[in-house]
């Protein structure tokens, strides 16, 4: 059940709310196993088949860690039993194809297991798991009540695709009996971040994603512009922010409505100013998760700059790999690892220098080139194979390729570029359209020139927007919002949130 | 009075909710009168459509004989020649396809206004109609509510509410800006009425003329659903013309429609589905000629989808279906009535 199809928005949405409303206030664990139900049904809608495995999943956890509680002598031995077999599940269901593939690179054989169909959400309930059994070790959880257990990882906001959350964060807000009754200004945040997120989501993201497509399928077999591969880069780059920083907002909606507050997931990354930063803004608890659990067992920054440096190296290839068992996917995070590394040794490099950041030039310069590094590494993300990403990469650094679209000629002409090169009406990609980049720059004017969706609603007092109130104003606009939405789900055919490939 | 305290208390927090739930209430009059500002204000999106179906319908309405209508979307415009199935079946023969986007029953109204006794409808529907649930697509809802609002006027209220609803917001907004101050400019492309002969047949479809956007739209085809069975909607559609087509002294012929071959179609599945097209026919009484495997080609027969012929793929096709209708009973016995 995707959070923008009419099922959800005008069915289970409302159904959940009321009867959780109705059955909390009588008694906390009917609300909560009411809220179970909801997300375990939310989760079988897309396959009743996997129901199975994530209920075996949630025992299996369940069971590991009130063992961890029971017997603290040999929690190591059971919380890596615990980890192993999460990880196991993760592999087999996620990775198997792709490592038989690998395999029979490798020794050039025809060694393949065949097509495991990928139980949607696995990566982020197995990393919640996985978050749980290491607080429950660490001593940070002392008491585990099944209900709770079930609803800390069905809860059917962040189910599908984050934010991943530590119990603590989120379960003491369930339990908790001094809330009130109907937490109306929590739910008045909520239908308004809700309904941001679903208006970026289906208007945004789904109009930019055609000019994406078609150049991302174009590159396997065509060669293409510079402009087409452009069109198609900045394009994807776009339809990526809206489509993830839109299902964040209708995430943290739709809890909100719920009264639970879930952490920051998408914080504007695209005015990172460096990779560190970006890292910082882009799936922040994905981030959390990944430092927490891997960087730091790695070693971190705790045994030399080598060291430091190969942690963060595997973490972030790891981190790819996540994404998606495909070459591509391993690509992109040793991209980032390596953006990284550059990152931290020039910081250290010009750690002196302490005139550069108060430059706007450098400023700049900076979220420039911080920019262009995400876009590449988006291309190598989203494209359907390695010659696919690389035909498109070397098109994007080819100025001998410049053919601009068909519809700039007047204005070329006037500038004495008569004998420029130019392709047809058709070509693909943003360029190659007037709507396309239409979309392109208003896409980044919004990506850059407005607050994201969570810091407008919830932090109020903004300096330059004054921040959401619940006035007639924004009444009207979330109104207007519902409305077209409404509208365009009505008849679009329903699309999928990208981050549910994951 | 504690209640009564309360539900005001409580009215008085929600007050953003309420405003919300008003302002909702009060889009849909505004969505309606808006609707009706624009409706019948022509778009460039349906001239098309309309210049194609008003050359196809004073061709059939100038025949003085009896005269066979190929009906379907536009894999019957990219599938035949006409001219040729003419010549060789020794009557008038017009191309009907279009736009399968206009879904069966608007497909099938459209060639009442030009039947008459003895006519002869042949239908290669693609294989899309069959399983016609979503009666109101894009293509549709623009071409009713620009060119033909006198089907939206005749339709019951309940269907009017649905188009009124389905109308998307950006066609809303451009047939608003067309009532304020139509757009014209001229047609460029191959849906143009310059690329269409004097039989309603698609021309200019060479493979050398395709653009990039015809050679990544055949590239990109998938394979078409395969359906369980034939929806009831489609087959209380195919009925309800066969009923008006057997009062009218009309006959129906369904034939194959032609697709890029598929191995999915080779299955059991593949088969029942086809098996079951055509167990439908010899049902209602209608007859159905042709072998389904026998339409379908290679890829390099097609010239921008998985329905469009290009003028090879056309050649061969038209020859294939001379053949089996000149095989066929109806056509054997039209034969002989002419020649006698």
């Amino acid at each position: 059940m995707l959070f923008n199809s009419s099922i959800f928005i005008f069915l289970f949405l409302p159904i959940s709310l009321l009867v959780y409303y109705w059955l909390a206030p009588l008694k906390k664990s009917w609300g909560l196993a009411w809220l179970a139900l909801a997300s375990l049904f939310f989760y079988g809608w897309w396959n009743p088949k996997y129901l199975y495995l994530i209920i075996g999943s949630m025992v299996f956890n369940l069971l590991i860690g009130k063992a961890i509680l029971k017997t603290a002598q040999i929690k190591g031995f059971w919380v890596s039993i615990g980890i192993v077999g999460n990880l196991a599940a993760l592999c087999f269901y996620k990775y198997a194809g792709f490592f038989s593939e690998c395999v029979g690179w490798v020794f050039d054989s025809h060694f393949a297991i065949s097509q495991v169909i990928l139980p949607l959400a696995i990566s982020f309930y197995t990393f919640q798991q996985i978050s749980f059994l290491m607080d429950v070790y660490r001593g940070n959880i002392r008491t585990v009540n099944p209900l709770a257990y079930c609803l800390f990882v069905t809860f059917f906001p962040q189910l599908i695709a984050g934010p991943i959350v530590h119990y603590q964060e989120m379960m003491p807000q369930f339990l908790n009996e001094d809330k009130k009754r109907f937490p109306i200004d929590d739910f008045n945040q909520g239908i308004t971040l809700f309904t941001i997120g679903l208006i970026k989501k289906i208007v945004l993201a789904d109009s930019i994603a055609v000019y994406a497509n078609n150049v991302f399928s174009a590159s396997s077999t065509a060669t293409l512009s510079f402009f087409e591969a452009w069109g198609g880069a900045l394009a994807y780059t776009l339809q990526l922010y809206f489509d993830f920083s839109g299902y964040a907002d209708m995430a943290v909606g739709v809890a909100l409505m719920f009264g639970i507050r879930l952490p920051l997931n998408f914080n504007s990354p695209y005015k990172a100013q460096n990779i560190i930063d970006f890292w910082r803004r882009w799936h922040i608890t994905l981030g959390r998760f990944l430092r927490d659990y891997l960087y730091v067992p790695f070693g971190g920054n705790r045994h030399g700059k080598f060291r430091k440096n190969l942690s963060l190296f595997l973490t972030m290839l790891l981190g790819g790999l996540w994404h998606g068992a495909g070459i591509t996917f391993v690509i992109w995070g040793i991209m980032h690892g390596v953006y990284l590394l550059i990152n931290h040794t020039w910081r250290d490099m010009t750690a002196h220098l302490t005139f550069l950041p108060q430059s706007k030039l450098y400023q700049l310069f900076c979220y420039g080139l911080t920019l262009l590094a995400v876009i590449f590494a988006w291309v190598m993300f989203r494209a359907e194979s390695l010659t696919s990403a690389l035909t498109i990469m070397r098109s994007m650094l080819d100025p001998s390729e410049i053919i601009f679209p068909q519809r700039l000629q007047p204005l070329l002409n006037m500038f004495g570029l008569e004998q420029a090169k130019y392709f047809a009406e058709s070509g693909v990609g943003a360029f190659g359209d007037l709507w396309g980049m239409v979309w392109i720059v208003v896409g980044f004017g919004l990506a850059f020139g407005l607050p994201n969706g969570t810091q407008f609603i919830l932090n109020g007092n903004l300096k330059t927007f004054g921040g959401w109130k619940p006035n007639t104003l924004y009444a009207f606009l979330t109104a207007l919002g519902i409305f077209v939405a409404a509208k365009i789900i009505i008849h679009a055919p329903k699309s999928e949130f990208l981050y549910f490939n994951f | 009075m504690r209640l009564k305290a309360n539900f005001f208390i409580l009215i008085f927090n929600m007050k953003y909710l309420i405003r919300i739930s008003l302002f909702l209430i009060s889009f849909f009059p505004i969505w309606v009168a808006l609707f009706y500002l624009q409706l019948g204000a022509p778009t460039m999106s349906s001239e098309w459509i309309e210049q194609a179906y008003d050359l196809k319908k004073k061709r059939a309405s100038s025949c003085t004989v009896p005269k066979v209508l190929i009906v379907s979307g536009s894999g019957s415009l990219f599938g035949f020649n006409s001219q040729l199935i003419e010549e060789a079946l020794n009557r008038p023969v017009i191309n009907f396809g279009v736009a399968v986007g206009l879904r069966l029953p608007y497909i099938l109204e459209q060639t009442k206004s030009v039947l008459s006794k003895d006519d002869i409808v042949i239908l290669p529907l693609e294989y899309y109609l069959y399983g016609d649930a979503d009666e109101y697509t894009t293509t549709l809802l623009d071409y009713i509510v620009s060119r033909d609002p006198n089907y939206f006027n005749a339709l019951p209220l309940f269907e009017k509410v649905n188009v009124i609803v389905r109308l998307p917001l950006s066609r809303l907004l451009s047939g608003i800006k067309n009532a304020i101050k139509p757009t014209w400019y001229p047609c460029k492309g191959l849906y143009c009425i310059e690329n269409m002969s004097p039989w309603g047949d698609q021309i200019n479809i060479e493979p050398e003329q395709r653009t990039a956007f015809d050679v990544e739209r055949l590239r990109s085809w998938q394979d078409i659903a395969i359906y369980p069975d034939i929806t009831k909607r489609s087959k209380k559609t195919l009925t309800d013309f066969q009923t008006w087509a057997n009062e009218k002294g009309v006959k129906l012929v369904m034939i194959p429609m032609h697709v890029i071959d598929n191995p999915s179609y080779h299955t059991q599945k593949g088969q029942d589905f086809f098996n079951k097209i055509r167990s439908f026919a010899n049902a209602q009484g209608i007859l159905f000629v042709g072998d389904v495997y026998g339409h379908m080609y290679d890829k390099q027969y097609f010239f921008n989808g998985e329905y469009h012929l290009n003028s090879i793929g056309v050649a061969q096709n038209t020859q294939r279906m001379i053949k089996e209708l000149q095989s066929s009973d109806i056509f054997a016995s039209e034969m002989l009535a002419v020649n006698n």
